[in-house]
């Protein structure tokens, strides 16, 4: 059942019940207290009226002792005095004197008692005393003008009582559906949100707490269109990497499988199948590099952190500065590195990683150039580790610069096809240093040369 | 024998097509950048063209529009429905979506060669000389008689000499689609082929694989 039905039915049976009770109460107490208001006049006439025919009969015992028949007399003298309500039996003994009579039940004991008849009935019973105490005096009050009251009281109470009633429970009813209604409007914006609709927030104005719930649902609202919006612009992300991923493994191959058919199929001298077979190998090389940086991309995005620890960076480079010697002696590229930084905190694979994909970036921007040059710079400034590799090579244009990180992302796709690469050593580079706690930026003019700076937090 | 023109910017991709075209007999340029194209096609006479849509310079759909007479097949990996249409309504006589089969390429190359007339009218192998268009084939001047299924495969080899095809591909190329036979057919249509028209020499049995026309 709804809230406010309960809450509306509840509160209305505890108004109507106690308003009643306490009406039923103040009118039962009242009618007995008027009760016994009548009585107590009843019984102070019954008194006098007593101590006015004892007066009476002794009076008249000075001359003769009292008999029925004067007691008789006495009684309808003495009734003569009241009005039609009111009556006067006698008895002696358990016989009525004079024609009317009265419940036998009654005229067995002496007291005071209510009877309900036609009307409501006072009747009080005594003897007479001072040896008299066979003859036994009844006043019969009939209450007649008690019971008239007593019973417009009632249909007043009826009426008024079925009245009331009714008119609380509308106003009732509509106080409670008010007070209410910022429910409903919950209700619609919580749907809404099921619905799909991540705008939806409720307006409850005030200070209670259905206006406390209201901001509090908009307040999560928010959080949840913030989150459900960064998720989705996530998962279009991964989609679009995996799209982008799909297409450029599919180049090298289709290049492997068709030259390895070709082969099959050809008759070719020794000196075309080695042109052949070398653009297999080359093809092959260019789907690992994307394969395994790829590898790599996932595992590290996978982690929330990665494993950190003090390692010496200056040996890294020495290591690099042997490993990357033939190369640079084949391609004629001077290599600098100047490391003035002994340790630093990080992942040492991951550094090699990130240094390695600079010097081949930096290799091939140098391709068609003379006095090619590498220099890598690792230094502290202003309590962060720097780290700069800059070529003098081709150079990137501005208009590039802020999509070279982006996976797949080709300046000029022609050479860099042409020269290999995965399109994903920037892209991979950053998240290495993002995943440090640092960031990678660049700066290039074109035929001039390219400058790329890793900050990181010591 | 066509003269080609290939515009690709992937080398190998450039290489493996070159190859294969100028295996089965055509003569190739090659361009790897879009707005270079119509320099070189004023430049020398193409009998068709192989583009790419993803190129530097101006893209394959922008290279198209200055083509107006030479017929252009796209080769490219954008593939979607979108892509294939704009390139079919740009006028390009047909649409193919790497990765592909180059045996596909040859065949769709020779089918718009024939549609603009360019193919070649007669071929010579050894003392065989072989009418295309007519579809008559004369050995040392005498006319032999060939059955239709038996020129088809003769046109099938001829299309892709020098590239060893297997009875499957054979059957897919120079039979019709709902043939259910045995490839054994194949074996017999090549005995024939061979013994009517002396081509020993020249239809090879390449093992492993099937059969091949060598001619250079």
């Amino acid at each position: 059942m709804k809230l406010w039905k309960k809450v509306y039915l509840l509160t209305l049976i505890i108004v109507t019940l106690c308003v009643n009770i306490g009406f039923l109460g103040i009118l039962y107490v009242t009618y007995n207290q008027m009760l016994e208001g009548e009585k107590d006049s009843c019984q102070a006439e019954y008194i006098i009226m007593r101590q006015s025919l004892s007066r009476d009969i002794a009076m008249l015992e000075q001359s003769t002792p009292l008999n029925i028949e004067f007691f008789a007399k006495f009684l309808e003298v003495y009734s003569s005095y009241y009005d039609e309500d009111t009556g006067l039996y006698g008895y002696v003994g358990n016989m009525p004197v004079g024609e009317e009579k009265v419940a036998y039940k009654i005229t067995e004991e002496n007291g005071i008692f209510i009877e309900e008849e036609e009307q409501t009935v006072i009747y009080i019973v005594q003897s007479l005393d001072d040896g008299h105490s066979d003859y036994r005096v009844v006043m019969r009050k009939s209450l007649g003008d008690f019971d008239k009251i007593w019973d417009n009281l009632f249909w007043l109470y009826m009426i008024g009582g079925v009245v009331l009633s009714l008119g609380v429970s509308v106003v009732l009813a509509v106080a409670v559906r008010v007070v209410m209604k910022p429910m409903d409007r919950l209700e619609v914006a919580a749907k809404q949100m099921e619905a799909g609709d991540w705008s939806a927030r409720v307006d409850i104005k005030g200070k209670d707490e259905l206006a406390r719930l209201g901001k509090q649902f908009n307040a999560m609202a928010d959080s949840v269109e913030e989150n459900i919006m960064k998720l989705e612009k996530q998962s279009e992300q991964k989609q679009e990497l995996i799209n982008n991923l799909a297409h450029e493994m599919n180049t090298p191959i289709t290049s492997i499988q068709g030259f390895a058919e070709y082969m099959q199929i050809s008759r070719l001298s020794e000196e075309e199948q080695a042109e052949c077979l070398s653009f297999i190998v080359r093809e092959s090389r260019r789907l690992k590099e994307i394969s395994t940086t790829l590898l790599s991309m996932v595992n590290i995005e996978n982690k929330e952190e990665i494993m950190q620890e003090e390692f010496s960076i200056r040996d890294l480079c020495k290591r690099l500065e042997e490993l990357y010697r033939k190369v640079m002696d084949e391609e004629e590229i001077k290599l600098f590195i100047e490391c003035s930084v002994e340790r630093m905190k990080g992942n040492h694979i991951l550094m090699e990683s990130f240094l390695r994909n600079m010097i081949t970036n930096g290799v091939r921007a140098l391709d068609s150039r003379v006095n090619k040059e590498i220099k890598i710079n690792i230094y502290e400034d202003d309590n962060k580790i720097k780290l700069q590799v800059e070529d003098n090579g081709c150079g990137i244009e501005e208009k590039h610069l802020e999509n070279i990180f982006e996976p797949f992302y080709r300046v000029d796709k022609a050479r860099s096809r042409e020269y290999g690469g995965s399109g994903l050593g920037l892209p991979f580079c950053k998240k290495i240093v993002e995943m440090h706690g640092g960031n990678l930026q660049v700066e290039s003019k074109v035929n001039e040369g390219t400058k790329f700076i890793a900050t990181f937090t010591v | 024998m066509a003269n080609i023109l290939i515009v690709e910017d992937d080398l190998a991709i450039r290489e493996l097509i070159k190859r294969n075209l100028q295996m089965v007999g055509h003569t190739c340029r090659m361009v790897t950048e879009g707005d270079k194209v119509i320099d070189v096609v004023e430049q020398e006479h193409f009998d068709i063209v192989i583009l790419d849509v993803m190129l530097p310079g101006a893209s394959g759909f922008e290279v198209i529009q200055g083509l107006k007479d030479i017929p252009v097949i796209f080769v490219t990996a954008k593939g979607s429905l979108e892509d294939k249409l704009k390139g079919l309504s740009l006028g390009a006589e047909d649409y193919i979506v790497k990765p592909f089969e180059i045996l596909e390429l040859i065949a769709r190359v020779n089918v718009v060669l024939k549609r603009y007339g360019s193919s070649d009218a007669m071929v010579t192998i050894g003392d065989v000389k072989i009418d295309m268009k007519q579809h008559i084939a004369s050995r040392a001047g005498v006319v032999i008689n060939l059955t239709p299924q038996e020129f088809r495969l003769l046109e099938v080899l001829i299309h892709n000499k020098n590239l060893a095809l297997s009875r499957e591909q054979l059957l897919n190329l120079a039979w019709d689609y709902d043939y259910e036979g045995e490839s054994k057919t194949v074996d017999v249509h090549i005995r024939k082929l061979r013994q009517k028209l002396g081509l020993e020499e020249y239809i090879k049995t390449v093992s492993k694989i099937g059969y091949r026309l060598e001619l250079r």
